[in-house]
């Protein structure tokens, strides 16, 4: 007697439910289509634009941010180290290489959903291309660690699992068509001290 | 049995389309979208400073070393003037509509001089300008805009702790009016 409606009910439940969840799933789990992927390093070019595809106007609509223009700049993010293995914060790493050619660029830290994490303000969280020491042909090498190491340092220890953002202002790398040939520093793991 | 194989199935495909719904109507009705922040914080026409930290506006600067101002306007009576002068090694310039997409973007090594002059228009206050430019727009980038409402973002960078102060008033002087076309 109640076997239509239990029916109908058992069908909404399965539109909504399913539904639902995997569009929460897909706008947590991708910023949208588009991604220039170098390395450990991936970057949304076009994100900012009407040309973006629907999955990454939701994304960005959710996150808020004030995004930087095609001649401002272009932030790449490394979940992983070049081993593909997810970046821990209580690992040490170390970034080392060259950027893509730009006038300005910053390295920061963020957890996995793009919050900041700082370190105390004794410590260094961050770092610019001002303030990096590089080697004789201009490379550089990065510590991300807990302890402090000598040259170029910036700190990590924060529980859970965290994510590498090198933006780089004024730089050809959006528009560029030869993108396969830009050198991103690489990221590669040191150790685990308290794992 | 068939029944409830064919309720789940139906319920799929239910579920497929309601996956693109929300997908598509997200950015209208997610209140935390940079537009619906931009509109809580301030009036029109003013540059806004966003705050180094975290706040309950959702707008910060979450690079240490970018420091940004944002401004909301409406061009749909009067155009606006977006200007800027001041001691920063590098400052860039983007111009969004209300759905937060890109319409325009510069820095400061496209610019004429060293300082941000730049003129949103319409296209029929352009044609009025092409008409007679007025002297004072004469340096100015002028920008012909699709849609009437939208804000800029300027960002100053301050790679050391002593460029604060000056990306600090580079934002704060900045400028974002309206400014009448004289008839000629």
């Amino acid at each position: 007697m109640f076997r239509l409606p239990v029916l109908v009910l058992l069908t909404l439940a399965v539109a909504f439910g399913i539904g639902g969840w995997s569009a929460a799933w897909t706008l947590k789990a991708t910023s949208g289509f588009g991604a220039i992927k170098l390395g450990s390093w991936s970057a949304y070019p076009k994100v900012q634009t009407a040309s973006a595809d629907p999955f990454a106007k939701a994304h960005r609509a959710g996150e808020g941010r004030i995004l930087l223009g095609r001649a401002e700049g272009l932030v790449f993010t490394a979940l992983t180290d070049q081993d593909g293995k997810p970046l821990s914060g209580r690992c040490s790493y170390t970034v080392s290489g060259t950027t893509p050619p730009s006038r300005f660029w910053t390295l920061r830290l963020t957890d996995t959903k793009g919050a900041p994490v700082t370190a105390p303000p004794q410590f260094p969280s961050s770092i610019n291309s001002w303030n990096t020491l590089r080697n004789s042909d201009g490379a550089f090498t990065i510590q991300v660690a807990a302890q402090a190491m000598p040259g170029n340092w910036i700190r990590l220890d924060h529980p859970g699992n965290v994510a590498l953002v090198l933006t780089l202002i004024d730089t050809p790398t959006a528009g560029s068509t030869g993108l396969v040939e830009l050198d991103m520093p690489t990221v590669s793991m040191i150790g685990c001290d308290h794992a | 049995m068939r029944n409830i194989v064919l309720a789940i199935a139906i319920g799929l495909v239910g579920a497929a389309l309601i996956h693109i719904i929300i997908i598509l109507s997200m950015p209208k009705w997610t209140g935390t979208d940079a537009w619906t922040r931009i509109v809580a914080l301030d009036d029109e026409n003013r540059f806004f400073t966003l705050a180094n930290e975290p706040n309950t506006s959702g707008l910060y600067n979450d690079d240490p070393y970018i420091r940004t101002a944002v401004c909301r306007f409406d061009i749909s009576d009067r155009p606006v003037r977006v200007m800027a002068s001041g001691d920063v090694p590098l400052w860039t310039v983007s111009v969004y509509d209300s759905a937060s997409n890109e319409t325009y973007s510069m820095n400061d090594r496209s610019s004429i001089g060293e300082s941000v002059d730049i003129a949103l228009v319409t296209p029929t206050q352009m044609l009025q300008l092409r008409r007679a430019m007025p002297r004072t727009l004469e340096r100015a980038v002028l920008v012909e805009l699709p849609a009437t409402q939208g804000y800029v973002a300027l960002r100053a960078i301050a790679p050391a702790p002593s460029q604060e102060p000056a990306a600090r008033a580079f934002l704060a002087n900045a400028i974002c009016s309206r400014f009448k076309i004289d008839p000629a």
